[in-house]
């Protein structure tokens, strides 16, 4: 009964956390370039159940009456990389990248290297081409963007009166799941991140990437772990209920 | 309880639709547009008892599926005419028929319905026939049509072969033996749209017909006017209030699932 009733507190924990990366990407279903998280929930590992003391043909065994789960928990939460909407907004500094592929940034705060789907770009007070936080934008040579006035063509070449003077340092991953999301839009690869060279980007310029979270799904989600949730509640109570009638009941006089 | 995402299928589904149908709408004006219409499909059935054909040993022939809700299985573009209007503009024209104008992009080949030309000022000096956003209109020999530099466009005229000539000052027409390329496909529905009004060719649609050689239908050329949008107001109106009320009921059904589940949890008080 109490090994029950931990079973099913631990079913409400975790679609509690399930909730919590619902109302994450409800909440930044309006954030540019933002990629929905997912969450994969599995079951325990499932443990073996015996007999304490079979007595029968009056020779002691414990046979096994089969496999018991306690529960289940949140195993993964993933980031799902699928393209979103375009919305036109006709502003030359911003870009989206249609595809796989990821703009360079180098981060303000710490000197890192991080990696951002986040096209709205802005100038900075010393005339560099930055996010809109401030983190410089790299071109091919790591160096920042420091052109005015130019025009993006569909490999990321900046275009000065149609002279290629530069270009946009995309970066692809063979495996993206292995980046970290870090908070203001923004990436972080790990060792285990493989650099994919062969890769040709395809940008367009007056465009931005909207979120690709669909409405429709996470209401549906939250819904069901709602129900989850409510279900697993009952059955705390039902534990509950069962332990007073042991404790208070069962050895009345 | 599976209701719960079938019915989000079905919301999904419909928003497809109403997006489709708005840009329709939104397109209504503009020259030479086709319609576009979403198509379903429903999805994968599970069997929840197999069709048997076993006498008194098992179901009788009838099977227990249910499905999985639906998904949109195609966007396809229509390609009946559009209405043909006047304008008074001598370098428009309409094509009366299933025929595409050849366009030189760069690197490949457009093609397109959209006949509002005008003229302009190549490298070189000579003028060509363009489309609106500088591209030239190709002849059969998928050379650009150069006007000479003399001739004012709106003395330029298109026969409804498509031969282009011009009204020299005497006011005799003189033809420049260029004749405008126009193009036929076996399957137009599989043309891709690249937007501003240029369509692609692909394996689907067929590799571009010329019609010089001769087709059975072959198109005209009318100068002077042009070919509005297919897109009929009412038709799209039905459609965006069939698509809402779809949604609508998709969403009751979601309700109600939830609902069933709520009664459920509640069986225990």
């Amino acid at each position: 009964m109490i090994r029950g009733l931990y079973t099913s507190a631990w079913g409400m924990l975790t679609q509690a956390n399930v909730m919590d990366v619902i109302t994450n990407n409800l909440a930044n279903a309006n954030t540019t370039a933002y990629k929905k998280d997912g969450v994969v929930v599995k079951a325990f590992e499932q443990m073996l159940t015996q007999h304490i003391e079979n007595t029968n043909n009056k020779v002691k065994s414990n046979p096994s009456i089969g496999n018991m789960s306690l529960g289940a928990s949140v195993t993964e939460i993933y980031t799902d990389f699928s393209q979103g909407m375009i919305e036109k907004t006709d502003n030359p500094l911003d870009m989206m990248i249609q595809g796989p592929g990821f703009f360079t940034v180098l981060s303000e705060k710490d000197g890192q290297v991080r990696y951002t789907r986040d096209g709205s770009f802005t100038w900075s007070t010393e005339g560099y081409l930055v996010t809109k936080d401030g983190d410089l934008v790299l071109d091919e040579n790591h160096n920042p963007i420091s052109f005015t006035d130019f025009k993006v063509d569909e490999q990321g070449n900046l275009l000065q009166s149609d002279q290629i003077i530069g270009k946009i340092l995309i970066t692809n991953f063979s495996n993206p799941n292995t980046l970290k999301k870090v908070g203001h839009n923004l990436y972080e690869a790990s060792e285990a991140s493989n650099f994919d060279n062969n890769f040709k980007p395809h940008i367009l310029q007056g465009v931005v990437e909207r979120s690709n979270v669909s409405a429709v799904d996470e209401m549906i989600n939250m819904i069901s772990c709602m129900r989850a949730y409510e279900t697993n509640s009952k059955a705390v109570k039902t534990h509950d209920e069962l332990l007073a009638k042991t404790v208070n009941e069962v050895g009345k006089v | 309880m599976r209701a719960l995402w079938t019915a989000a299928s079905g919301m999904k589904a419909q928003q497809l639709n109403v997006d489709v149908i708005s840009n329709n709408i939104s397109n209504i004006n503009t020259v030479g547009y086709k319609k576009q219409r979403a198509e379903f499909k429903d999805m994968l059935y599970s069997n929840l008892e197999r069709v048997t054909i076993d006498p008194g040993n098992g179901p009788d022939g009838s099977s227990v599926q249910v499905g999985h809700g639906v998904r949109p299985s195609a966007i396809s573009k229509l390609y009946s005419n559009g209405a043909l209007y006047k304008t008074d503009n001598v370098l428009d024209v309409a094509l009366d028929g299933r025929g595409f104008l050849a366009v030189d992009a760069g690197d490949e080949t457009l093609y397109t319905r959209d006949g509002s030309l005008k003229t302009s000022v190549m490298p070189n000096g000579s003028q060509a026939l363009t489309t609106q956003d500088g591209h030239y209109i190709l002849d059969i020999e998928n050379q650009p049509i150069i006007i000479p530099n003399n001739v004012p466009s709106h003395k330029i005229t298109i026969d409804e072969q498509g031969n282009v000539g011009y009204i020299n000052e005497t006011g005799n027409s003189i033809d420049l033996n260029q004749r405008l390329q126009i193009v036929q496909f076996d399957n137009s529905g599989g043309l891709e749209s690249v937007g501003t009004n240029f369509t692609r060719p692909t394996a689907v649609s067929g590799d571009p017909i010329i019609e010089v050689s001769g087709v059975d239908t072959p198109t005209k050329v009318v100068q002077g006017f042009l070919e509005a949008s297919n897109v009929e107001i009412a038709d799209e109106m039905v459609n965006l209030i069939i698509a809402q009320r779809a949604y609508d009921m998709n969403s009751k059904a979601v309700q109600t699932a939830d609902q069933m589940m709520e009664i459920a949890n509640n069986l225990r008080r």
